[in-house]
């Protein structure tokens, strides 16, 4: 496979991962900067097509990121997103999308760290996985 | 985008720093080319007060109605520039930032991306305040009093601690009087406090002071929110309606003898720790007769722990005050079977030191093993292995089995009865184990998912009375915020088209905050689903499981989301 | 309510074939309460299959439009507009919206996205079940209100059969035997004596059986 730079957008939700990657900056160690950010109220806000739109305007990848289980600020959000987000996964495989471009985390305000890590590892895996054929037209 | 739409971006240098990483003059420049942009400018320091004078005048000059920052995070001054908008007239949501600080300059390790991801932010911040709308402010009169249900000692000291800060307290208790033989709080005998004069003093202050007591009184219904509950009182059958600016619940919990041991026959001789502390209050008799015969027979009093679900920390702290009590009363031999002994507390490790210099005698039991008790023709008889009495290393343990004159039991925490109906009248959650579940266990562990309902004490699960005097201070300051100024402003975040509604009652079920109603919306229109703003916390789960796409989150729109998705260049 | 799910998008996918000028319609009733093709569902479909055409290299034109009621022809006299130029129409209605579509427009293809189950209700969020058949002789009165026709699998109208077990269905242990919850209703209800009168032999034909149904009201045709 070439090296090409993915494009991915990180949903992110406010109460945790934004803050995280707001951190990760300010650390200044760096991250891969193909990772556009987007910003939710809470992870159970994101919908089916949000994701399916990020991948219709060229998304390589979608990165998902809420609370972690059980410290949802809004109690559930992130079960919903999490059971969404399978969903959604499913619904790609079948219209012969990778299922793994598609990517869930749990993240809390704090974990900067987790957060550099996951961008990192799942930036080689998209990369590995090539540019989405959604680009090749 | 409406073509009323007028964006002003104003870029922050933040003294030198964004000029070290980005050719502010291409930035600049392009910025001015994005469609719908009508003015571009730059300041030095956005976030001093001369800087955001600046910005006030520069925003009142261009006519700009949208307002796009350029510079640091959200996080640190997205309020601030919400609050130089509201200024000047805007609304506060018209405002998009781009963080090209905490997020492109410091994130870019390969330079050449630099102003590519710069621009792209930008652009999508362009686009967001492009689609921004207006959020609705609301007004709501407050209602500077509260209501605090159940007066068990934290219902007690929260009305007095309220009162002591102006909010005009009603206290209500479901039993006919203010009892003495409430449910046990717990002090380690260490500190010298009798927690039932406590109990009775703090009574007397109630007496003294100008707090409504009512007595044999229930709560049926509540309408309303934060700074104007309506809620229904019922008093032997009579209602009555009162309007409070808060509730605080303080039903406290109910305890009982849980696990193995639930089943075991009765007897005089087999107790609960509770029971055993009101004997020593209310029935010395019988426990003298128990435990002080002619004979003087050296007599034996066994505490078994460990066998409730979850270690709880006030029996220990009993069994630890009773079994010291029993030693120095009745000179009885005292024996306490554990697990393990946690005094994870304030003072309950010198109360532990305390038993032990006392004479009180430990053992220890394993998961594996644990202790069987038999009551036959009245002799209670508890058998153990416990695992450091053996006599050499390959040998297994020896059992030890005791005959008892008296056996204490352990008690196992319940919420109060009645709790899930107080549930469904204040419309909040309970937890796994059937308390009252706060907000949020780190940051808000007294504040229920309804603005303006607390919990206090045992009712949200165990607590000693140092966690439960905490308890009441924090939610007579929380009360004190919500109810201390003349009225309280909410944001009208959410919105549901009731024209799109299908009635579906999706939003109804899954609104973690119950923020939602659905009926009549107004004279003469149909039917839909409403948001409650009082309740509504703005987290949008509504907008995410709604199938008819009629609730939108206004600063959080579809357009927003999806002007953060497309990539430039 | 009509209780309704999505086909495979596979099978959707199937469908739509060569044709690259898509409308999906949504049905804002019961279809958007049963979750099934309501407007979320609808932008996810149209998104879906441009995705999936974009994947074999195809770019598809794929609009989605949601009407109030798919079965009525005033509401769907509302697509006209937007239908030019479009060579195919996905109804995410239930069968009947599909059939009200095509009838109003003839020169038109219309394929349905969704399998029509059943007459139902949710029993919690995300849990749809059976209660009605439409038989067109409703015997809810003799059976403590609980349908002995699409309750019981075997729709048997005196008694359960020897398949019920500890109040279970022989076809599975997770369907309730419906005439085991009648006889406990009935019990509760005091009026088991019911039980004992024989049902005669039921007429189908007013189910369908009976060929194409219709109701006429004669005081209210216009």
């Amino acid at each position: 496979m070439m090296d090409f730079t993915p494009h991915i957008v990180a949903f992110c939700c406010e109460n945790s991962a934004y803050r995280a990657v707001d951190i990760a900056g300010a650390k200044q160690e760096g991250y891969p900067s193909n990772i556009q950010l987007c910003r939710l109220p809470c992870s159970g806000k994101l919908e089916i097509n949000h994701i399916l739109r990020a991948f219709e305007e060229g998304a390589d990848g979608v990165f998902v990121f809420a609370c972690h289980p059980d410290s949802c600020k809004f109690l559930k959000g992130n079960v919903r997103a999490s059971k969404r987000i399978e969903h959604t996964a499913s619904l790609l495989e079948k219209i012969g999308l990778e299922k793994e471009r598609l990517r869930f985390f749990h993240l809390s305000e704090l974990e900067w760290a987790a957060f550099l890590e996951a961008v990192r590892q799942g930036n080689e895996s998209i990369k590995s996985l090539g540019p989405s054929p959604i680009k090749v037209r | 985008m409406d073509s009323q739409v007028k964006i002003g971006i104003f870029f922050c240098a933040c003294g030198h720093i964004m000029n070290d990483y980005f050719d502010m003059k291409v930035l600049v420049d392009y910025a001015g080319r994005i469609s719908g942009v009508s003015s571009v400018d730059e300041n030095r320091f956005l976030c001093t007060r001369s800087g955001l004078d600046w910005l006030k005048t520069k925003i009142s000059q261009s006519g700009c109605n949208r307002v796009v920052i350029v510079g640091c995070s959200p996080y640190l001054y997205e309020q601030t520039f919400m609050k130089v908008l509201e200024e000047v007239g805007l609304n506060r949501y018209f405002l998009a930032i781009a963080n090209i600080r905490e997020g492109c300059a410091w994130v870019c390790q390969e330079k050449e991306n630099l102003m590519t991801r710069a621009k792209q932010i930008l652009s999508s911040a362009v686009k967001r305040a492009g689609f921004a709308k207006p959020v609705e402010k609301v007004q709501k009169e407050i209602n500077q009093s509260a209501l605090v249900i159940g007066a068990g000692l934290t219902g007690i000291q929260m009305a007095l601690e309220l009162q002591q800060l102006g909010i005009r307290p009603i206290l209500i208790e479901k039993k006919p009087q203010v009892s003495r033989k409430n449910p046990p709080f717990f002090i380690p005998t260490t500190q010298k406090i009798n927690e039932r004069e406590m109990f009775s003093s703090k009574i007397r202050e109630l007496r003294d002071s100008e707090v409504e007591l009512l007595t044999s009184t229930e709560l049926k219904k509540v309408a309303g929110t934060v700074g104007s509950f309506q809620v229904i009182l019922d008093t032997l059958g009579k209602e009555r309606e009162v309007v409070v600016g808060s509730i605080i619940v303080s039903t406290g919990s109910e305890s009982k003898v849980g696990g193995r041991f639930a089943d075991l026959p009765n007897s005089r001789r087999i107790v609960s720790l509770s029971e055993l502390k009101d004997m020593f209050d209310f029935e010395r008799r019988t426990l003298e007769r128990m435990l002080i015969t002619a004979d003087k027979r050296t007599k034996y009093a066994c505490f078994v722990l460990g066998e409730c679900e979850a270690y709880t920390k006030t029996n220990t702290i009993m069994a630890l005050n009773e079994a010291i009590k029993l030693k120095e009363k009745f000179k009885a031999e005292v024996m306490i079977l554990a697990k393990d002994i946690s005094v994870s507390g304030i003072e309950l490790e010198a109360l532990y030191r305390q038993a032990r210099e006392r004479g009180v005698l430990f053992y220890r039991y394993a998961e594996e093993s644990l202790p069987e008790i038999s009551l036959e023709k009245g002799v209670i008889t508890v058998s153990l292995t416990d695992p450091a009495l053996h006599t050499d290393q390959a040998e297994k343990s020896r059992p030890v089995t005791i005959q008892s004159d008296l056996l204490i039991l352990e008690d196992e925490i319940y919420p109060h009865e009645g709790t899930d109906l107080l549930r469904d009248a204040l419309q909040v959650n309970l937890n796994e184990w059937g308390f009252f579940q706060e907000k949020n266990i780190h940051l808000k562990p007294n504040l229920s998912n309804k603005k303006g309902i607390f919990f206090a004490g045992s009712c949200q699960g165990e607590r000693d009375i140092y966690e439960t005097l905490n308890d009441v201070r924090s939610v007579a300051m929380g009360v004190y915020s919500y109810l201390s100024g003349k009225s309280l402003v909410l944001e009208k975040k959410v919105e549901i088209n009731t024209d799109k509604c299908a009635l579906c009652l999706t939003c109804l079920r899954s609104c973690p905050h119950k923020a939602i109603k659905v009926g009549d919306v107004g004279a003469g229109q149909k039917w839909g689903a409403q948001v409650i703003v009082e309740a509504c916390q703005g987290c949008g789960i509504c907008v995410g499981e709604c199938p008819a796409k009629a609730i939108e989150m206004i600063n959080y729109s579809d357009n927003q989301i999806f002007s953060e998705l497309s990539f430039e260049g | 309510m009509i209780v309704a799910e999505q086909k495979e998008i596979s099978e959707i996918i199937n469908m739509v074939g060569d044709h690259n000028n898509i409308l999906v319609v949504g049905c804002d009733t019961c279809v958007t309460v049963c979750l099934a093709g309501g407007a979320k569902e609808a932008a996810i479909l149209s998104s879906a299959l441009r995705l999936a055409y974009r994947v074999k290299g195809k770019e598809i034109t794929v609009e989605a439009t949601t009407i109030e009621r798919q079965c009525e022809i005033e509401f769907v006299d509302a697509l006209e507009p937007i239908l030019k130029r479009k060579d195919l129409v996905i109804s995410m209605g239930c069968g009947i919206g599909v059939q009200t579509i095509a009838e109003r427009f003839p020169q038109l293809l219309v394929v349905p996205a969704l399998n029509t189950k059943f007459l139902g209700l949710p029993e919690k969020q995300g849990v749809w079940v059976e209660r009605c058949q439409a038989c067109g002789q409703c015997v809810l009165d003799k059976t403590g209100g609980i349908c002995p026709i699409s309750r019981c699998s075997k729709s048997l109208l005196n008694g359960p059969c020897g398949g019920s077990q500890n109040g279970k269905c022989e076809i599975s242990k997770d369907t309730d035997c419906g005439w085991h919850l009648i006889y406990e209703r009935l019990k509760t209800l005091g009026r088991l004596e019911s039980l004992e009168e024989i049902m005669p032999v039921k007429n189908w034909s007013t189910s369908r059986d009976g060929g194409p149904r219709k109701v006429i009201r004669e005081d209210m045709c216009l």
